[in-house]
This record gives structure tokens, sequence and C-alpha cells, in this order.
């Protein structure tokens, strides 16, 4: 059926769907996509992970040097520009950003959200609680000059 | 103007940086993705999970997309494909019998969704043609659809009308939407299921 051979009543009744349609979608969807913005990569830069607690302690295990275990998690992610150092305590995810320097985190989690996080002058943040589903965190400096987001991270 | 002048010109802003456009641009997708995640009888969880992922896609791919008339089967595309990892994930593959589908090339329009890319289509071409309307207008035409029907007095009532001048002013606002460019290009041979042209990343 094409525009043309419609008569008023059937493009008004496509109208009514049309509307409906769109009251239809859940808002969560919407949002999902509006913070996505945050994340467009064109001068986020990737940073690599280069540190994490959990691998070495496998690997001094494997040489058996040490025998306590880990009770924080470490990871740190590098890229060229700046480096996020992430630490996970039982009640929050701590941040420090390299060189320290004040700005916004954002972290984005699969099932919807992204979630605005300032970091202090000393390059600090706080994310609470930590996420328990795959997560990513961007970072962009106070000036906005820098942009580096990590990969998905699991904890 | 003959083909989906707003989706181009929103691909275009957003490219340049442009966060409403952006925004506007998934506002005007959202139902396509929510229309197919249904299909799959995904949950509401899921979809957001399915939304995500071609969200992301989306913004990743905003530089590489040439033709923004295939954006509609593009987007189709990837949210059916997510959804048939979703539903993967699931166990449920037998029930759906999607074997071997997983897949398919993104260039491809998978048959079961084509009919959901058309109706979305015409459903967002009118839609776009209604908030051209003035607000006046987009008030009558509600309250004509409004469920359950109201009578033309109650509606010259409540806008202030007078009750002759409903069905002329009516006849009007459907030409107008008749008109529209973007209803207009629904004439357009397959218009919204065009997928051959969008870019890929080199």
């Amino acid at each position: 059926m094409r525009p043309d051979d419609w008569t008023e009543e059937e493009l008004l009744a496509e109208l009514h769907a049309a509307l409906r349609a769109e009251q239809e979608v859940p808002a969560a969807l919407v949002d999902a996509g509006k913070g996505l913005w945050a994340w467009r990569s064109v001068d986020a830069e990737l940073a690599d992970l280069t540190y994490d607690s959990a691998l070495e302690a496998m690997a001094e295990q494997l040489v058996a040097t040490r025998s306590e275990a880990a009770t924080l998690r470490s990871l740190t992610y590098a890229s060229r520009t700046l480096t996020i150092e992430l630490e996970v305590t039982r009640d929050g995810l701590l941040g420090q950003v390299q060189p320290a320097q004040a700005g916004r985190v954002e972290v984005m989690v699969r099932d919807g959200g992204v979630t605005p996080v300032d970091v202090d002058e000393v390059g600090w943040f706080t994310v609470r609680p930590v996420p328990r589903s795959p997560f990513r965190i961007a970072c962009t400096t106070h000036d906005g000059s820098i942009k580096v987001a990590t990969p998905w991270i699991e904890l | 103007m003959v083909d989906d002048g707003m989706v181009a010109t929103l691909v275009r802003r957003a490219r340049d940086g442009d966060e409403e456009a952006w925004s506007r641009l998934v506002e005007r997708f959202a139902p396509l993705v929510a229309a197919v995640c249904r299909r799959y009888g995904l949950a509401e969880s899921d979809l957001l999970d399915v939304g995500q992922s071609v969200w992301l896609a989306l913004l990743e791919h905003l530089d590489d997309l040439r033709d923004s008339r295939a954006l509609a089967g593009w987007i189709a595309t990837t949210a059916r494909r997510e959804c048939l990892h979703v539903v993967a994930r699931k166990g449920a593959r037998q029930r759906l019998e999607l074997v071997g589908e997983f897949d398919a090339p993104a260039g491809d329009l998978a048959e079961d969704v084509t009919d959901l890319v058309v109706a979305e289509e015409r459903y967002a071409a009118l839609r776009e043609a209604f908030r051209s309307l003035s607000p006046q207008h987009q008030k009558l035409l509600l309250l004509l659809l409004h469920d359950p029907p109201m009578s033309y007095v109650e509606i010259g009532r409540t806008l202030g009308i007078a009750v002759g001048s409903i069905g002329p002013t009516r006849g009007r606002c459907v030409e107008h939407l008749r008109a529209h460019p973007a209803v207009r290009a629904l004439m357009e041979p397959e218009a919204a299921t065009r997928t051959r042209e969008t870019g890929r990343r080199r």
C-alpha cells in the first residue's frame, strides 16, 4: 500500500499506528543511545591493559614465590596520553588518572546507561558500587583535550 | 528533495559532532530496533542489550555511511544479528530454527525483517510529516485519533474552533501529510529496503 492509494481514513489510521509505535518504545532504549554520544570514538584513544593483579597473582603462584593472596584487584590501562589505574575495593572502584588532573569519567555498562563521575584535581575518582556487569570507562580531561577509553572490563 | 532528507541531514550533522543530531537519529530509529527485538520475542532487559550494541555500531560506523537511505536496512540487519546472538546465548536456537544464519553478510537485508523495515520507515515518515504540521493542526489530528473517539462537537469545544471547520481542516492536514517529502519518498521503489550502498569501513 502506497501513500497515494491511501484514503483519508487509511492515512490517519497509519498515522495513529505510527504515533503509537513510537510511544511503545522503552524510554531506556532511547536514553541508552543518547548516552552513548560520549563514546563517539573519533578522538577517544583506546587504552590497553598493561597490568592486572589477577594475572600477576597467577604468575606468582606458578613460580611459587609468595603465598598470601591479593585482597584487591588492580588494573592499569595505558594509552599514549593518559593512564587509568583502577583498584577494586569492597565498596567501590577507585581510580587514578595519570598524569594527575581534573576531568570527568563516564562508566558505561552493557545493559543501559552511562554514569558520569567527576575526577578531582589530583586525578582521583570513585565509582560506587563496583560495576558487576562488563563496563567501560571513558575519561575526558577538564579542558576536553584528551579523551581515552578502556576496552570492556569484566571483574 | 526526493530521498529521506532528514536522516541524511542528521547523519551529516552527527558526523560533524552535533550531539543533538545524534539524539534525533536515536529517536528516529528506536522504534525500528524495538520492533525487531519484539519479533524475536526478546524481554526488555535483552532489548536494551541489543539496543546498546546497535547504537554502538551506528556510532562507530557513522563516518562510513554513504547512503543514508540504506540506514534503516542496516540498523534492522544489525539489530537482527544482535537478537540472534541473544537468542543463541539463551539456548533457544532450535525453537527458532535459526541455525547457520548468524553470520549472514551485513549487506543483505534478511527477509524476516524486511517487512518491519518497510512498516517502520512508513511510520517514521508519517511522524516526521506530522511534526511539520502547526501545533494547532497536530492537536486537531490527535483529538481526531483519540481513543475512545471524540465527537466533532467535543473536539470543537476543546480546541475552541467551529465544528464546521473541522472536516475541511482535517482534509488539508491529510493533504499536507501526503505531500510531505518524507512521505513522497515512500513512493520510490524499494526505498526503505536498500542496503547495498551502505559504506563499510576500509
